[in-house]
């Protein structure tokens, strides 16, 4: 018996020094990997829905970033690994959000583009402390959500103004006609517009929101056209977008139509009851050369448009920063803070103190044969 | 002047909703489970018409080969998959989650085939825009009333005139008793099937023609069938056309007083009204049991 006893202990020893061994060894080989482990950023944006067609362009110019920095030695030696999840470009994209921040706590977030799904989502990141730069949605009040939100894209505020100098002066316009998409960036648009526009001595002679999945504006266009504006203001969704221009040349009038960024999509432009129609968009470089070098990332006759060279810069942006700061979260957000960049979308990127870009420049384009011109 | 444009917009979206509320009703009626699927379905006409378009086929075989297409569908989706479920004498509860589901099926399936985007069909005449007695309309919303109004007098005449149409009837206000008669039900069924195929590829169709394609506008269409077979009376089909038809004028005549973006909510608001004051809807009779009771 204690002969069996002493061959039990000695196994149990054995066992306790291999078993010791063994998660030393494997807990060096563990740190060895943590140091190779690639820095997580998070992709969000519509891959799927109305406007799938800039979340698409937008992954593509993403995916781009992420292939350079790699090539070029990563971070510190460290790769960048992009997580992709679809927000819809609506409040359904929430969950989308959720899991990014709650399961995959990545180091930085890029995106979104409306902000139909960043007035919810982004409150999440920004209690989470994870640092989001935004690369569409532009409803004012989304940077003010807190200190961990950047903006690349000029927010709404701009937008609005511009537009109703625009209209006021270039085309001398004084009765104006809006339609807006009640969410946050229609109705952000859409306030800016009508205040500046009052504010210079026009008139709003008709003034309605619809919901973003409205497809009959008949009865709208009925009261409208008694209202007799000179011009119709039109901040809707492309799919929305669609069916109003569709429905307001079919009730016979030729009210020139100017509508805001969110036309820039494939389902406006290529549809040719748009002809005709004018947009406000911010101006975002986007060089031949640069499509050229982000089609190979896109799905095949995919037209590379204004989100591309956005994503692009916000990775960009975020790897200079955690070039400066490391992956603390706390320390991105300050670095992000006082960073001066030269990205592809615009020459000078910096951020005020809302972290809203500081520089904003607009274009207005025109819709002709299913091809957009620049006009002003 | 007004008023004139009012009746045309309503008559547009009344008509169509009259078509599918009654293509709804036909279902519940005969085989007494709520067809959830059937707005999606009936979107389905129009992406079978854009599929054939976009293989160069005419027009017009086109718009044959989608209404074909679509009764086989129907056809299929009884035979092969709703009379298996009856034969295992599934119970109301169980078809109304197979209704969901196969609503969701549907959708998911325009949405793996034609993808998200917004899908346009090309009118192969020039869509004229037509000013007439103060309202101005295009030639496409012209066919559209043109062929609904007359679609659902046929379908009434169908129903009320003939001997298929009285079996249907038979069926549908006394199950028991019609098969106690004779009545093949299999083949009354498979009946309804082909019918509300072809209301349902009318209605997908129209509604492409006016309005444009995309995955999710099925469930919307869904519940206007819903809306307006309560607002007539979900058990008599002439009530649920005079329903489409108020929901279409009362659509348009809200957005005439109050901003667009009130529309939905006051439809809800009506229906809500409808199921609590007035279940049976404006032609709903009170059944044997309720009077005696």
């Amino acid at each position: 018996m204690p002969k069996n006893l002493r061959t039990i202990l000695i196994i149990i020893v054995v066992i306790i020094i291999l078993g010791g061994l063994i998660y030393f060894l494997s807990s060096q080989k563990q740190q060895t990997i943590q140091i190779q482990e690639p820095i997580r950023i998070a992709f969000l944006g519509p891959l799927s829905g109305e406007v799938a067609s800039w979340g698409q362009s937008g992954l593509a110019g993403a995916k781009l970033a992420v292939e350079e920095i790699n090539y070029g030695g990563g971070v510190d030696g460290r790769k960048i690994e992009l997580i992709v999840e679809d927000d819809f470009c609506s409040k359904d994209g929430i969950n989308a959000w959720q899991k990014i921040v709650n399961v995959d706590k990545p180091v930085a977030i890029v995106g979104p583009v409306c902000s139909s799904v960043g007035g919810p989502a982004l409150p999440i990141a920004q209690s989470a402390g994870i640092p989001v730069v935004i690369t569409g949605a532009s409803a004012p009040h989304l940077t003010k959500i807190g200190d961990y939100i950047f903006r690349i894209y000029p927010s709404d505020s701009f937008q609005g103004k511009f537009t109703a100098e625009y209209v006021f002066n270039k085309l001398g316009k004084r009765k104006v006609a809006v339609v807006y998409v009640k969410n946050d960036w229609g109705q952000g648009v859409r306030d800016v517009f009508v205040a500046r526009f009052k504010e210079l001595g026009g008139e709003i002679v008709f003034d309605e929101g619809v919901t973003q999945e409205e497809k009959d504006f008949r009865g709208l266009i009925t009261k409208l056209k008694i209202s007799s504006p000179e011009i119709v203001y039109l901040p809707l969704y492309p799919a929305g977008a669609v069916s109003f221009i569709k429905q307001l040349k079919e009730a016979g009038t030729n009210i020139t139509m100017l509508g805001a960024d969110a036309l820039e999509a494939q389902e406006v432009i290529e549809n040719e009851i748009a002809d005709g129609v004018m947009y406000v968009v911010a101006k975002i470089n986007n060089p031949e050369e640069f499509r050229v070098k982000v089609s190979s990332y896109a799905p095949a006759g995919l037209e590379i448009n204004f989100m591309a060279p956005a994503y692009y810069d916000a990775i960009r942006i975020l790897a200079e920063a955690i070039k400066v700061a490391g992956t603390d979260r706390t320390r991105i957000k300050e670095a992000l803070k006082t960073i001066k960049y030269n990205g592809i979308s615009n020459p000078a990127i910096e951020f005020d103190e809302n972290g809203d870009i500081k520089s904003a420049s607009y274009d207005v384009k025109i819709i002709r044969n299913k091809k957009v011109e620049k006009i002003d | 002047m007004i008023i004139s444009q009012v009746i045309i917009n309503s008559l547009i979206a009344g008509s169509l909703y009259a078509l599918v509320g009654l293509g709804f009703a036909l279902i519940y009626n005969v085989l007494k489970f709520m067809p959830f699927f059937y707005g999606t379905i009936c979107i389905w006409g129009g992406y079978l018409l854009y599929f054939y378009l976009n293989l160069k086929i005419p027009f017009s075989l086109g718009i044959i080969l989608a209404i074909v297409s679509l009764i086989l569908t129907n056809l299929i989706l009884n035979r092969w998959l709703l009379k298996k479920f009856r034969e295992k004498g599934a119970s109301s509860v169980i078809l109304l989650i197979i209704s969901l589901a196969l609503a969701i099926f549907f959708e998911n399936l325009s949405l793996a085939f034609f993808g998200p985007n917004v899908r346009t069909i090309n009118l192969p005449f020039e869509n004229k825009i037509i000013k007439w007695g103060g309202a101005t309309f295009t030639i496409s919303q012209l066919i559209i009333i043109l062929i609904s109004l007359p679609f659902l007098v046929l379908i009434f005449y169908l129903l009320y005139r003939t001997r298929s149409g009285l079996v249907i009837r038979a069926l549908a206000s006394e199950p028991s008793m019609a098969e106690f008669l004779g009545v093949d039900k299999e083949k009354i069924f498979n009946l309804v099937f082909i019918s509300v195929g072809l209301v349902g590829s009318i209605v997908g169709i129209l509604y492409t023609i006016e309005y444009h394609l995309e995955p999710t506008i099925g469930t919307n269409l869904t519940i206007k069938a819903f809306t307006a077979s309560i607002i007539g009376s979900l058990e008599f089909l002439p009530g649920v056309m005079i329903g489409g038809l108020f929901l279409g004028f009362i659509e348009n005549l809200v957005v005439l007083f109050l901003p667009t973006a009130f529309k939905d909510g006051i439809i809800f608001i009506i229906l809500f009204l409808f199921l609590l004051l007035k279940p049976k809807g404006i032609f709903g009779r009170k059944t044997r049991e309720e009077i005696s009771g």
